[in-house]
């Protein structure tokens, strides 16, 4: 009996135990469902907005099939905040000390092209099939970002006798 | 993780210094900008001085965050 149901193509033929199961664990992506929704749509949103407002931290964190997982990246929030403060207080300093609006646009994006080459961070992390993990991610890179930022602004403050 | 990650050894720092350094004097260069032609009334000047000084000290904190951390 049980043979048959095994080779049944129908899915309710499994047994209720299989069945159970089944219906717990998450839906497998499909590309032709346009319902569907990919594991990396969350998470990709949310690095598309910091990408946007510092152009320099690209973290990626999927989590699938898992449960009691504890992800932490607040180090990572707090050095993005210092560093979007360096950067305003660059562009603000450089609007400040030169006239042309236009041109000090030019002279902050200038610097800030030349310093993002060396500042592009990717952190992937990807959990599938786990319990009970936790994951705290340290932006190393960034801190020290924050400190190359610093030491840009101090050499324009310098260098524009602003001080 | 040790303190090497997060804070750049001595030699990288000056490494570091002449290289950004050198960014700013050729992008104020290639911009034509003239150094001390900034006319910023004092309180203005104060008021940046602040400014620096609290994003020095953030900095520093979030190293020492970081170096806590790990």
């Amino acid at each position: 009996m049980a043979k048959k149901q095994y080779f049944a193509s129908a899915p309710g033929a499994y047994n209720n135990a299989n069945t159970n199961q089944r219906a717990r664990a998450p839906k497998r992506f499909n590309a032709l469902d346009p319902k569907s929704c990919h594991p990396f749509d969350d998470n990709t949103q949310q690095a598309n907005q910091s990408i946007k407002t510092t152009q320099q931290s690209f973290e990626s964190i999927v989590v699938k099939d898992s449960c009691d997982v504890e992800v932490t990246t607040t180090n990572t929030q707090a050095a993005v905040n210092v560093q979007i403060g360096l950067q305003a207080a660059i562009a603000l300093i450089i609007s400040i000390s030169v006239a042309d609006s236009d041109r000090a646009e030019e002279i902050t994006q200038d610097l800030y092209e030349k310093i993002k080459t060396t500042q592009i961070n990717h952190q992937q992390t990807y959990i599938e099939n786990s319990r009970g993990v936790q994951v705290t991610t340290t932006d190393t890179d960034i801190a020290v970002n924050a400190q190359i930022l610093l030491q840009v602004l101090l050499a324009i403050v310098a260098r524009l006798n602003l001080l | 993780m040790s303190d090497q990650n997060n804070k750049m050894p001595e030699d990288l720092q000056v490494v570091s210094n002449k290289v950004i350094d050198l960014l700013v004097d050729t992008t104020f260069k290639k911009h034509d900008v003239k150094l001390q032609e900034t006319q910023v009334d004092d309180e203005t000047k104060n008021q940046l001085k602040e400014l620096v000084e609290d994003l020095q000290k953030s900095v520093k904190s979030l190293q020492k965050h970081n170096n806590n951390d790990n």
